[in-house]
């Protein structure tokens, strides 16, 4: 009786450490690789120019909308750009969009579905628009006295952000299904680092430009350098 | 005639008969008396909330972007401070709430139910069981139309007009199930009115008292006779509207929504339809209960009771073809401005008539300045205020600086408030010793009426000044506008006078509950008045008579006449003769 | 005394409007006297004292027909005398050569000029004395053009195009706030309009309206 016991303590020890041993590895910093993307773009900048006769001292007289934001090197800006294949646990970092200057800054805001925190530090009355299909739309006015809204984003899409108060306000959220992404910045660069290493798909999008994706093959420690031109 | 058809019609039963419930006699009540208690209750709960609703409004407008007292604990997010879609929130629930469940209720609903019966010798409404269920249908019109506040993204917030596409599109809002809400509960509200008018008209056709003629019916019967006709045309044009307008928010029609081929218009002619026959409906009772206290009050006859009943008559046939002054810049085509002035102008004339009448029954009189007397007095003259006012409007061209403009809230609530309300206040201090059997503190009443009066004024007659000035309605914050600036300092002052306005109607909730359990107790008729009801205990038993229903012999208003020794002579007492007592 | 808070009118047929508006003031305010004095005195001379007897009477039909055919000759006077203002204002929309095309949205006037692809938000430029033609849309709900010293409103409808006109004798920069319920943003939706005299047009428009894109 008693063997019989020890005999059962043994094998569930020997199973126990066995399990323990054959746990998949936690996603986390080991073992991914660096996708290092540069996003240009050969034709000319777009930027509108508009005169503003509204809270003329928070937005200015003038309203300057960028549509297309070519930086040296033909480097484009503002292009969301992400490993849709890569599955991982979604950011913790919290995302944020503030309208300031009568402009949301960041023009081009990339998530994880999630909460947006949407900040209104201009003193004045902004509006929260979306135009969306997954997601519901929001149509939400925020005042000035209302400094944080949190609206929830739960599936997958871009999103155009826009303010009724102030008509040429433009944004967008990009709600990703993978935490891997990254918003190129003035010179066409973004980085996005521990991309789980295989064969994945990297996409760009941008808002006037359209999308485009590649295939690459990500190496754990290594470096994978992809280049994008967009067209018109 | 009448009286055969009246006897055998009511449910006549055994004296003696089985003691109903609590549930049968005080919730599902089928007795006309009960049932006007019902609605009287819950118009006055309403007129609560619709009264704090309104002085939300005016704080915004006073003090724009700044904490409102006692919101801090609702609006958490900015500690009170009404945000600019709860602020439309607030002033079109403060209309629809008044509107619909108030005014109506109290003036059609509870003083419908009440007089009519018992100020035409019948012992309760041609259907009872309906008429339980039109109060009930009320009611869960009221609770739909209270629970939009609680639903995510808010009541409706298009306005009391609820213009489309503006109403029609969730997105243009924000808001969602309250606007559905709004629609499913006017849906609802319409039935009962529906319910209501086909049971007030019948029951004055068929179940007069014998020698009870028309034109010897009380003119405040004649006003609710004429209120159910305008209810029973009018309401369907509104219940189809807002199912239409349902339908395209929630199934992807598009009867108002130009993306898919509808028409905006559409909209605005369907509920002016409804919407200018239903503001007759709002004052036509509330004249027709001033016409009945004035002559009592007076001593003396109503003056032109024939001019008076008519003219009502004419109020209701012009009401349909009037609406169209609440378009004149709509963009619908201008040659109908043109025609709609010319219907416009010419309402105002029964009117005009209607206030000489009451001008008329003054003069010569012996005026006694009771409590209902003083609100009859105070609805002819803020009536007279808010009908002038309308002359402005009447005249298109002038209407195109004034349409959408303060001028216009001023006439509304000169009218409304001025009109209805204080008839409405003038109708429970009447008949209060009547319906509930107790008589009202006097000096409470008086407490009630002269802030009401005085600080009704203060805060409604300003808005012509800043109506005139060009100041727009539904906005929050007038400081946004240069050429409003300078008059800033008048929405100070109506806020300040509505605060007080408000507070002022403490001594009417006071004296109401004060008196409903510990007033004098009435006797059977402490106005010396003529009419019907008063041959009735106070209060009515069930069937509102003994055995024998009234007979009628006379008109109503036959005060100080030389055939009596008293200066008054009901409509029940048996005529004079030759060898009577009565002197001749 | 309510005049006194007319704004000042700068249009022409601005003029018409408060002459209209005067006349209904002087006989609603006449009539505000006469019936609210009537009322006072009745009201003491006939208070209830001891030993009054009130006067039986049923009316007077004389005096029933006088105060029917009274004001309503006064009212179809009004009337024949508001028709023609309006047919002017609002039907007969005079020739001129200058238009502007105005979209309303929530919550900006947009403002363009033909044979200009810019669009202008929530301003716009006139020439003073010369007929200006509106083209008024609407991209979302219901608006309303209102220019309190125009005298102006006209409802801007989605789905049709509102042809409406002013011509303003005075230069100077106007307010033009929406007058109809349109949203949230409702309490604030306002533009500028800016009467010119010609040369400072001529340079405005030179300056303006050359060009294609959004200014």
């Amino acid at each position: 009786m008693r063997r019989a016991l020890g005999v059962v303590l043994a094998a569930a020890l020997v199973a126990g450490v066995a399990l323990f041993v054959q746990r998949p590895d936690p996603v986390d910093a080991q073992g991914g690789g660096t996708v290092e993307v540069t996003v240009t773009y050969n034709g000319a900048p777009v930027v509108e120019k508009l005169k503003v006769n509204k809270d003329t001292e928070k937005c200015g007289t003038e309203a300057v909308i960028e549509k297309v934001v070519v930086g040296g090197n033909k480097g484009l800006a503002n292009a969301v750009v992400s490993v849709p294949t890569a599955k991982g646990a979604p950011k913790m970092a919290k995302a944020t969009v503030d309208q300031h200057g009568c402009k949301f800054v960041p023009h081009v805001t990339a998530m994880t579905p999630g909460d947006l925190e949407l900040k209104n530090s201009d003193d004045i009355l902004h509006n929260i628009h979306t135009y969306s299909t997954a997601n519901p739309s929001i149509n939400k006015a925020q005042p000035k006295f209302k400094k944080v809204m949190m609206e929830k984003f739960e599936k997958p899409e871009i999103i155009k952000l826009t303010c009724d108060v102030h008509s040429w306000m433009l944004g967008w959220v990009a709600v990703l299904p993978t935490p891997f992404f990254a918003v190129s910045d003035a010179s066409g660069a973004a980085k996005i680092e521990n991309v789980p290493a295989g064969k994945q798909t990297v996409e760009v999008w941008h808002e006037t430009l359209g999308k485009q994706t590649k295939e690459v093959d990500v190496k754990a420690g290594q470096v994978v350098k992809v280049g994008f031109e967009m067209k018109k | 005639m009448s009286a055969t058809s009246a006897t055998a019609h009511a449910h006549v039963e055994p004296a003696g008969h089985h003691e109903l419930g609590f549930v049968r006699t005080y919730m599902f009540s089928t007795d006309h008396k009960m049932i006007a208690r019902q609605f009287l209750f819950l118009g006055l709960s309403m007129m609560i909330i619709g009264g704090l609703l309104a002085l939300v409004v005016r704080w915004e407008l006073a003090w724009p972007e700044t904490p409102v007292p006692g919101l801090g604990m609702i609006l958490t997010e900015t500690g009170g401070i009404l945000e600019p879609s709860q602020y439309n929130m607030a002033f079109t629930m403060h209309a629809t709430i008044m509107i619909f469940f108030v005014i109506m209720p109290i003036l059609a609903g509870a003083f419908g139910n009440f007089c009519i019966p018992l100020m035409i010798g019948a012992r309760d409404m041609a259907f009872p069981f309906l008429n339980m269920l039109s109060f009930w249908v009320a009611a869960v019109a009221g609770v739909l139309m209270l629970a939009g506040f609680f639903v995510p993204g808010g009541h409706a917030a298009a306005g009391w007009t609820s213009y489309a596409p503006l109403s029609a599109v969730p997105e243009y809002t924000g808001t969602n199930w309250g606007q559905n809400l709004w629609c499913i509960s006017l849906f609802v509200l319409g039935i009962s009115s529906m319910m209501g008018a086909i049971n007030y008209i019948t029951t004055i056709i068929n179940m007069r008292a014998p020698g009870m003629k028309l034109f010897r019916m009380p003119l405040v019967v004649w006003s609710l006779f004429i209120t159910a006709i305008l209810l029973l045309l009018a309401l369907p044009v509104l219940t189809s509207g807002v199912a239409m307008l349902l339908f395209d928010r929630t199934l992807g029609t598009s009867w108002f929504k130009p993306s898919g081929g509808g028409e905006p218009l559409l909209w605005q002619h369907l509920f002016w339809y409804f919407g200018h026959p239903e503001v007759y409906i709002l004052i036509l009772p509330a004249m027709g209960i001033a016409s009945e206290i004035l002559p009592v009050f007076c001593r003396k006859p109503i003056f032109g009771y024939h001019a008076m009943a008519f003219s009502m008559i004419a109020i209701a046939f012009l009401s349909w073809v009037v609406y169209g002054h609440h378009m004149f810049v709509s963009g619908m085509n201008p040659a109908l401005g043109m025609a709609f002035t010319v219907t416009t102008m010419i309402i105002a004339v029964p009117s005009a008539i209607k206030t000489f009448n009451w001008l008329g029954t003054l003069w010569g009189a012996r005026i006694q300045f009771t409590v209902p007397m003083l609100n009859a007095l105070a609805f002819v003259s803020m009536f007279v205020i808010g009908g002038l006012s309308g002359i402005f409007m009447a005249s298109t061209p002038v209407d195109i600086y004034i349409q959408d403009t303060y001028f216009i809230v001023a006439h509304i609530h000169y009218v409304v408030f001025g009109g209805s309300i204080f008839g409405a206040f003038a109708a429970i201090y009447y008949w209060f010793p009547k319906m509930f059997g107790r008589m009202t503190n006097t000096v409470l009443g008086h407490l009630h009426f002269w802030p009401t009066f005085v600080f009704f004024n203060l805060t409604f007659f300003p808005m012509h000044i800043i109506g005139v000035g060009g100041q727009m309605r539904r906005i929050y914050n007038p400081m946004q506008y240069e050429f409003l600036q300078h008059q800033q300092h008048w929405n100070v002052f109506i806020t300040m006078s509505a605060l007080a306005l408000g507070l002022g109607q403490i001594p009417f909730v006071i004296n109401f509950f004060w008196s409903l359990f510990a007033g004098k107790k009435a006797p059977l008729n402490p106005w010396n008045a003529n009419t019907l009801e008063w041959t009735a205990a106070s209060p009515p038993p069930h069937l509102n008579w003994g055995p024998t229903l009234p007979t009628v012999y006379r008109g109503p208003y036959e005060y100080s006449s030389p055939e009596s020794r008293d200066d008054w002579l009901p409509q029940t007492a048996p005529p004079v003769t030759a060898a009577g007592a009565r002197r001749h | 005394m309510l005049d006194w808070w007319l704004p000042e009118n700068v249009s022409t047929y601005g003029a018409e409007i408060d002459w209209l508006f005067h006349l209904i003031y002087y006989i609603t305010g006449a009539t505000f006297v006469l019936v609210f004095v009537t009322m006072l005195v009745f009201i003491v001379m006939y208070r209830d004292r001891p030993g009054r007897t009130a006067r039986y009477t049923h009316g007077n039909t004389p005096l029933e027909i006088a105060w029917t055919i009274v004001p309503a000759l006064i009212l179809v006077i009004l009337t024949a005398l508001s028709v023609p203002a309006w047919s002017r204002i609002k039907m007969q929309v005079p020739a001129s050569d200058f238009d502007v095309n105005v979209t309303a949205k929530q919550f900006n006037w947009q403002v363009g000029y033909p044979g200009s692809d810019k669009v202008f938000l929530d301003e716009m430029h006139v020439p003073v004395n010369k007929v200006v033609r509106v083209h008024l849309r609407s991209q979302d709900v219901i608006h309303s053009f209102f220019v309190p010293q125009f005298r102006m409103k006209q409802d801007a409808v989605p789905g049709r195009e509102i042809v409406q006109w002013f011509e303003v004798v005075k230069p100077g920069k106007y307010e033009w706030p929406c007058a109809e319920l349109c949203g949230f943003g409702h309490s604030g939706m306002r533009g500028w309009i800016y009467v010119h005299t010609p040369e400072d047009y001529a340079k405005w428009a030179a300056e303006n309206l050359e060009g294609k894109g959004k200014q």
